[in-house]
């Protein structure tokens, strides 16, 4: 069978779930894969070490030079050289989706971006939401291996196979040639769960009418440990900032549980969390659209609806 | 100074969309500028507004009927367009498609090119990195906030991530792929629309372009696509009913741990 090449992400000490996933996808394409990773903890690189790959690369960071885009696709060209991988695997992260596309494009290889199935076969099928989800569209590879993917987060299982620790090689990438470099990140206030990782999401819409009532939605998160969500229409208001924003051209989120509070059910706003595993909608209006989507509804006013909610949720938690 | 927009049509987001032979039928669909490139216009005229040397050109890669639609970006304030309209150029390859974009941008000596994050039809996200590589610049992609320092020839772009913000420094000239958030789009006033008519507009063969037609062809795809079909529909959910709120949202966390198991 095929070897593969996964692009790792960690965040501080920790692996992404991510990464995880795409360990679950690399096997089902080949039996050996090579990991690449860029980390300066320790910890991560070690947790990497154990996911049972064949070797691993750490393209350093430097001080204030956290990654480039031109710098890593040229690394990571060069050990797709090396290594001859069938397929090259990303997360559809920020980061992700950035160096498989200047990969794709220095390497001219073939490249599928957002995968959420594959169907086994020889080539296998890959499968991707197209038009706002209105269409699922399916993709076979031609021509010569490598192939590059990336996968959705939050749809395929997380791998827990571990394996003996392999030695890492440091990569030093060409920082200084780079035109374009990451020098910061402003990293998230602690408890701020982001939407794409969060198993649970409360997201509001014009009818939590008003901007402040919003806090009841992020007391529903804080207490409960979901994320915020939001439609456009509140954004654009400057209820909430546009981070929060699910939907087409907001996030494409994939958690266990979504409850939309106040959010009519826009085709626009259903592309971005219609694959959510349960979806709950809490409307005044029973034929919102949202309804239609929904595993669950209550008719109601989500401003007395939501307290209620979280209370019942923490009463059965005990 | 120049600046590029690329960008291209996508159907109206409204749009239900039918298939014919396991394919999508767009023949009679509304098509529209894609929502995200409208941003990387914004930006581009924003710097129009504050440099009266600016010139920002339209470039996309598409059949002659896009005239509409590119006219709507010259209306907003772009002063001029491109339309590369030749059918040996295999228009669902994004590699191909950046090709002849980044020969065009070559021509126009251009200092930035903005474009969407990705096209919401396809959602590849390809096209503009492409093109930032074949002209060997620089990128930042799926920018929401841009500064740029012309006199320096440097700029600073923030993105949103699972980390938090993200600021990248560089150099010009570079693509950057606009995300919501980057702007607030303009509309077009009467007097745009009016003047928008008689501003230039080329429509280019790929001879024009100077690219090879055995680097764009059909042949080149290296990815197929086999099929396209409507999703399942969901299971029709329920409407939990109750006397007061307080029974309903009791039977609703009732549900979702014992049949959904979601909590
Ligand atoms: C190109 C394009 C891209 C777009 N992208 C997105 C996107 O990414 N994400 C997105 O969300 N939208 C997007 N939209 C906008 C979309 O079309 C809708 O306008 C938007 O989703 C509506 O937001 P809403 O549901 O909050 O508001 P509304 O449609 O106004 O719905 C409010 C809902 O709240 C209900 N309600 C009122 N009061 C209460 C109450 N007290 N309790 C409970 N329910 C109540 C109402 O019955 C109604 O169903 C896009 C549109 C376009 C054209």
């Amino acid at each position: 069978m095929a070897k593969t090449l996964v692009y790792l992400e960690a965040k501080g000490d920790e692996l992404k779930k991510i990464s995880r996933e795409m360990m679950t996808v690399a096997r089902m394409l080949g039996d050996s894969a090579a990991g690449v990773i860029s980390t300066g903890s320790d910890a991560a690189l070690a947790s990497a070490g154990k996911l049972g790959l064949k070797k691993l690369a750490n393209l350093a960071p430097e001080n204030g030079k956290l990654y480039a885009a031109e710098a890593f696709a040229a690394e990571l060209a060069k050990l797709v050289e090396a290594e001859a991988p069938a397929y090259i695997i990303f997360g559809q992260t920020n980061l992700g989706r950035d160096l498989a596309a200047r990969l794709a494009a220095t390497t001219g290889v073939g490249y599928m971006s957002d995968v959420t199935a594959i169907e086994p076969g020889e080539p296998p099928t890959f499968v991707k939401p197209l038009y706002a989800g209105k269409i699922i569209g399916k993709f076979r590879f031609k021509g010569e291996p490598p192939h590059i993917l990336t996968i959705r987060p939050n749809i395929f299982s997380p791998s827990d196979a571990t394996g003996a620790e392999v030695a890492t090689e440091t990569v030093q990438p060409d920082y200084t040639s780079a035109r374009s470099v990451l020098t910061s990140i402003a990293e998230k206030a602690a408890g701020m769960i982001d939407l794409r990782e969060a198993t649970v999401i409360i997201s509001g819409g014009r009818g939590i009418g008003e901007a402040a009532n919003f806090q009841m939605l992020f007391d529903f998160a804080e207490k409960t440990g979901a994320a915020v969500g939001a439609s456009r229409a509140v954004v654009d208001e400057g209820w909430i900032e546009h981070a929060h924003q699910v939907g087409q051209t907001g996030k494409t989120v994939n958690p266990t549980l979504y409850i939309a509070c106040g959010i009519s059910g826009a085709i626009q706003h259903l592309a971005g969390m219609q694959t959510s595993k349960c979806i709950v909608a809490i409307n005044t209006n029973e034929s919102a659209p949202i309804f239609k989507v929904a595993d669950y509804g209550i008719v109601g006013d989500c401003k007395e609806v939501v307290p209620l909610l979280l209370e019942e949720i923490l009463k059965s938690r005990g | 100074m120049n600046i590029a927009v690329i960008t291209k049509i996508v159907p109206d987001t409204e749009a239900r969309l039918t298939l014919a032979s396991e394919r999508v039928d767009l023949s009679s669909v509304e098509m529209v500028i894609n929502p995200f490139d409208e941003y990387g216009l914004e930006e581009a005229l924003k710097i129009k507004d504050s440099d009266e040397n600016a010139k920002v050109c339209v470039l996309m890669v598409g059949p002659e009927s896009v005239r509409k639609q590119v006219v709507s970006c010259l209306a907003l304030g772009a002063d001029e367009a491109v339309v590369i309209d030749d059918e040996a150029i295999d228009g669902g390859n994004p590699l191909a498609v950046a090709e002849v974009l980044a020969a065009e941008v070559k021509k126009l000596d251009s200092t930035l090119v903005f474009a969407g994050k990705q096209g919401v039809d396809y959602d590849w996200g390809l096209t503009a990195i492409a093109v930032a590589q074949k002209l060997n610049w620089p990128h930042v992609g799926v920018v929401k906030e841009f500064t740029p320092d012309f006199a320096a020839g440097t700029f600073t772009a923030v993105t949103e991530a699972d980390e938090g913000d993200l600021t990248f420094t560089g150099s010009l000239p570079a693509v950057i792929t606009a995300e919501k958030g980057l702007n607030t789009p303009r509309y077009a006033s009467l007097k745009g629309i009016m003047k928008a008519k008689k501003k230039p507009f080329a429509v280019h063969k790929l001879a024009d372009t100077g690219v090879d037609a055995t680097a764009v062809g059909a042949d080149q795809a290296r990815l197929e696509e086999v099929q396209a079909a409507h999703p399942p529909a969901r299971e029709p959910g329920r409407i939990i009913e109750g006397e007061e709120v307080l029974d309903r949202v009791c039977e609703l966390v009732r549900v979702l741990r014992e049949e959904a198991k979601v909590l």
